[in-house]
């Protein structure tokens, strides 16, 4: 389902057991003169959201005490939410929706096509039909645009 | 088989077994069972375990070892495609529920995960049937293959399904018949078949990659014995760190353009032949250039020492776009279908030789040579010849002659560059299409002011896939533009490279038998080529690891991109600076595409008999079980091909764990084990069969990974093994958590899982590991004496270091299993 951003924000906040998924993507875009990375870090500050850092991510928020991140392989995260019992703990409880931000659209389409129980929300710029929501397709400063717009609907 | 089965009695030192029972069916296969125990079993062993040989196998006959895989590595699947159409009651969409055959979602991704396998497999079956077809042709069937001075016990990839290597091209064609008659059997499983239990249709995938390695070592091996390839079991063991010389020129810039210039592309390397040998015939090798795309390149390379290898097939529009080719001869597989497209839009010639690439043209192969030549000349621009010998010689005359009606650059000048760049709209719709996110209409606009820094980048990390190109509504030629905007990027292109040297020798695996107690993994880096975006990612992987003392083979096209990294002091390659040796902190190239079966199972097998006399012939369960144990990884890096997806496939069954980079993220399925489901971590006692409680450890079978610091980070994790000497896992912890802390600037959370005792901790990281062990995990810890009082397992029992080394994991040394029939027991039934 596509979302505007007001939708995605308000989808978000009222989803309790979220989790954010930041890949390795995050660390090489720029979008809107801002790096991809600093909306993940706006979202999980806003909303109080912990974040599963792939790719090599972590590297640049393990210093950032304002966040609780940690380093996991994508493919382990999707692994560990096939087993009824949530171990991993980066999060108390399993997640019941993943927003997943900076990747490259085969690999987050693996990831969200894994994904049978439980709720995917893709934020890239390009619309990903196998998520249950996501972004719709878009230009660099249309993305910055609804990435502001998430954020400014956030601090609602 | 009936009970009437007559007893077929081997001798094994002094015990006599009667082995009639040791095979499925052992009618017409009696002396092969014999023989196989006879040579390859101990006296010991034949006392021990009940004697169980699988020749010439279904995928049923291992299924042993693969249910046990399948259960600690249930697969994860995609799910990207939901409706079959593989039947006339289709089609049907699965996600809603069953199909008309009550075929489930799930079982439907098992369908297709075989039916990739299948399609990789059936790709090769067709290139070594040509080639073997075409040796018996021209050297008679009698004709002996020869193995190699120092290949003592054969091919390993084929004596693990079918006991013996063949000793003529008649024993081939029958090696090769069985892999052919294992196809229609998994694809009819694949494809219409009622299969419905997801464990037997994984089994039959790992069955086509098993024997897809198979085929692989046989035509590896018709290449060195046929043709003289090059080929390290015909060296001494001195010889063999120089060998072959890292001298070929490879790249783009390595050409001499100012001479006529034949492009091979594709899987068969024939015609390359044939032309270089009507070359040689001639005296014609100064005057013309030969080099080869992707496979056949790495072909040439092993036969021709003036060959020149350009880059993989993935990046082949590169090629083409630059005009390099003024003939361009295609074969199978490898080649795009709009090979011909592409590279008539630079005017070249083209011969495409195979008869899975026809082009809807008629064979020219019974016409004359001087007529096909006078056609072309006339102004015919493609033609198919499906003898090698003629396409040669047709190619060697026809590019003399049009040479000169070229142009001698087809590269975009500046200004138009900055003229398409005006027409872009900014609608990023390239952005969208491109896999690795490189263009995007802003880097365009730059262009258009001039400043071509960006456009220059993506000229090296750009598969030069054509997607954006091809999404672009105002039509800008893209990727004439990459070109373009950095002309100097493909003259500095050229460097040197160590041509493939074939199979791993005996006397290798000898030596390395002594170092592998202390080698923290023998790596394996395989796959058809960079991933868009990567740059010399795959280089920097190959140098960490060798770095880091491992031992690193390499196979396949992305061995040419391992060797585009120089050293900055010295100028020298990889290849030129680490000795090619299989051991500890050497670099070794074992060939082009089918070499990719040489570098990991195969050595491994041979390991596994050599070191531990664990028998290899027809005994693949037997083998993995082995090399299950021991740590070895490879690496897929490249896209994920049908060839790919059997390749991983075989050697996940050998029992080594398969990391994929990022394009296998287009994989159907994974395999990954859960470390917190402490049920799923077991050996067995290999004297009493008791389960015992391990490390997690290979926590995974099948990963995908999004870079190369992931894969890097995962090597030394997938290669701790259950039973390892203090100084191999120390070296794995250092490799480990450095990689971690490096890479992602924390250690992972897991490492305390590996941790059986201080002795196996790195000295730099003893303390640091102590004090999270009591802090973190609750272990009692005496840190002033660097010593662990009390480990706590993982069940919340707090036990003494001599206990605990007991009961989380098995003392090295001691046999262990995960197969019951492999648990010894004094066995009665001897003869
Ligand atoms: S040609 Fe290069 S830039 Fe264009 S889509 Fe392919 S990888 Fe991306
Ligand atoms: S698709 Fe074409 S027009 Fe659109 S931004 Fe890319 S280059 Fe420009």
């Amino acid at each position: 389902m596509i979302l505007a951003p007001d939708e995605t924000a308000k989808l978000i906040k009222e989803e309790k057991r979220r989790l954010l998924v930041a890949g390795s993507i995050c660390n090489d875009l720029e979008v809107g003169g801002k790096n991809l990375l600093d909306y993940v870090v706006d979202i999980a500050k806003l909303t109080d959201t912990p974040i599963v850092a792939t790719g090599s991510t972590m590297f640049h928020l393990k210093d950032n005490k304002e966040i609780k991140a940690k380093k996991m392989m994508a493919a382990d995260l999707v692994n560990f939410l096939r087993v009824e019992k949530w171990e991993e703990p980066i999060t108390p409880e399993r997640p019941e929706l993943l927003v997943f931000l900076g990747y490259y659209p085969d690999i987050v389409k693996m990831l969200v096509s894994t994904i049978r129980d439980g709720k995917t929300m893709v934020l890239d710029n390009r619309y990903m039909n196998e998520a249950t929501y996501s972004a719709p397709d878009m230009s660099f400063n249309e993305w910055a645009e609804y990435l502001d717009n998430v954020i400014d609907n956030l601090k609602k | 088989m009936g009970d009437d089965q007559k007893k077929v009695i081997a001798k094994v030192g002094n015990t006599e077994v009667d082995v009639s029972n040791a095979v499925r069916d052992i009618r017409g296969i009696e002396d092969l069972v014999k023989e196989s125990v006879e040579t390859t079993w101990s006296e010991n062993l034949v006392n021990q375990i009940k004697i169980s040989l699988t020749p010439y196998p279904h995928a049923s006959d291992i299924a042993e070892w693969d249910r046990f895989l399948l259960e600690r590595y249930p697969p994860l699947y995609t799910f990207t495609e939901k409706e079959c159409r593989d039947c006339f009651q289709g089609p049907c969409n699965l996600e809603g529920g069953k199909g008309a055959c009550g075929l489930t979602l799930e079982i439907f991704q098992a369908k297709l995960s075989l039916q990739s396998a299948c399609k990789g497999l059936a790709m090769h079956l067709f290139t070594c049937r040509e080639l073997l077809d075409y040796c018996i042709r021209e050297f008679g069937e009698d004709r002996e293959v020869k193995w190699g001075k120092t290949l003592v016990y054969g091919l390993m990839n084929v004596n693990i399904l079918i006991s013996e290597s063949p000793k003529t091209l008649r024993e081939v064609r029958e090696a090769l018949t069985y892999a052919e008659g294992q196809l229609p059997e998994l694809l009819t499983a694949a494809n219409v078949g009622r299969e419905s239990s997801i464990i037997d249709l994984e089994s039959k995938a790992f069955h086509a990659g098993s024997v897809l390695l198979f085929a692989m070592e046989l035509t590896e091996w018709l290449k060195f014995s046929m043709f003289d390839f090059t080929w390290a079991p015909d060296k001494e063991l001195t010889e063999i760190p120089a060998y072959p010389p890292p001298t070929s020129e490879a790249g783009l810039g390595s050409v001499d353009r100012s001479k006529p210039v034949i492009v091979f592309m594709g899987n068969d390397f024939l015609s390359a032949w044939m032309a270089v040998k009507y070359m040689k015939d001639n005296s014609l090798e100064d005057k013309i250039e030969v080099a080869g795309i992707g496979s056949v390149g790495h072909d040439m390379i092993r036969f021709y020492d003036n060959a020149r290898l350009l880059i993989s097939p993935t990046r082949a529009n590169k090629v083409f776009r630059l005009g390099m080719g003024d003939v361009i001869v295609l074969s199978d597989t490898c080649c795009k279908i709009d090979a011909v497209e592409e590279a008539l839009k630079t005017d070249s010639k083209i011969i495409t030789t195979s008869f899975t690439q026809t082009y809807g043209l008629e064979d020219r192969a019974l016409d004359s040579v001087d007529d096909i030549l006078s056609d072309l000349e006339k102004g015919t621009h493609v033609v198919l010849i499906s003898d090698p010998k003629k396409a040669g010689e047709v190619a060697v005359k026809l590019v003399q002659k049009v040479k000169d009606k070229r142009k001698s650059s087809y590269l975009l000048s500046t200004d138009e560059i900055k003229k398409y760049a005006a027409k872009c709209t900014d609608c990023d719709a390239c952005f969208k299409a491109c896999p690795a996110s490189l263009i995007s209409g802003r880097i365009l606009k730059s262009a258009m002011e001039g400043d071509f820094t960006k456009l220059a980048e993506i000229h090296d990390k750009s598969s030069y896939c054509g997607k954006c190109e091809q999404a672009c509504p105002e039509n800008i030629p893209l990727m004439d533009i990459f070109l373009a905007a950095n002309p100097q990027a493909i003259e500095e292109d050229n460097f040197k490279m160590r041509p493939g040297r074939g199979a791993i020798t005996s006397n290798e695996i000898r030596d390395i038998a002594i170092t592998m107690f202390s080698m923290p993994s023998a790596v394996s880096i395989i796959g058809c080529g960079n991933y868009p975006g990567a740059g010399s990612q795959v280089a920097e992987m190959a140098k960490e690891f060798v770095e880091c003392n491992l031992s690193v083979v390499v196979s396949g096209c992305i061995a040419q991109d391992v060797a585009r990294y120089k050293y900055p002091k010295t100028g020298k390659t990889l290849f030129e600076t680490y000795p090619a040796l299989y051991n500890p902190r050497c670099l070794t190239n074992c060939g082009g595409c089918s070499a990719q079966a040489l570098g990991a199972s195969a050595p491994f097998y041979k390991l596994g008999y050599i070191a531990f006399r664990n028998p290899y012939k027809s005994a693949l369960a037997q083998q993995a079980d082995f090399v299950y144990r021991f740590a070895a990884v490879v690496i897929m890096w490249g896209p994920a091909t049908d060839i790919a997806y059997a390749v991983v496939a075989g050697h996940i069954r050998a029992g080594i764990p398969v990391i994929v980079g990022p394009y296998g993220s287009k994989f159907k399925r994974y395999l990954l084990g859960n470390k917190y489901d402490r049920s799923k971590w077991w050996m067995l006692h290999g004297n009493t069969g008791d389960k015992g409680e391990t490390e997690p450890t290979p926590e995974h079978m099948l990963i995908p990974v999004e870079t190369v610091d992931e894969a890097i980070a995962l090597v030394p994790k997938l290669s701790f093994t259950t039973q390892e000497m203090d100084v191999s896992r120390q070296n794995k912890f250092d490799l480990y958590l450095n990689a971690y802390k490096k890479r992602f600037g924390e250690w992972p959370d897991d490492w305390h899982l590996f941790v059986k005792k201080e002795t196996e901790m790195p000295m730099t990281k003893k303390a640091k590991m102590l004090r999270l062990l009591e802090e973190e995990q609750g272990w009692e810890i005496d840190r002033k004496r660097g010593k662990i009082l009390k480990a706590k397992h993982r069940d919340g029992r707090l036990l003494v270091p001599g206990d605990y080394v007991y009961e989380y994991g098995f003392k090295s040394g001691q046999y262990i299993t995960t197969l019951d029939r492999l648990v010894y027991q004094v066995r009665k039934d001897r003869v």
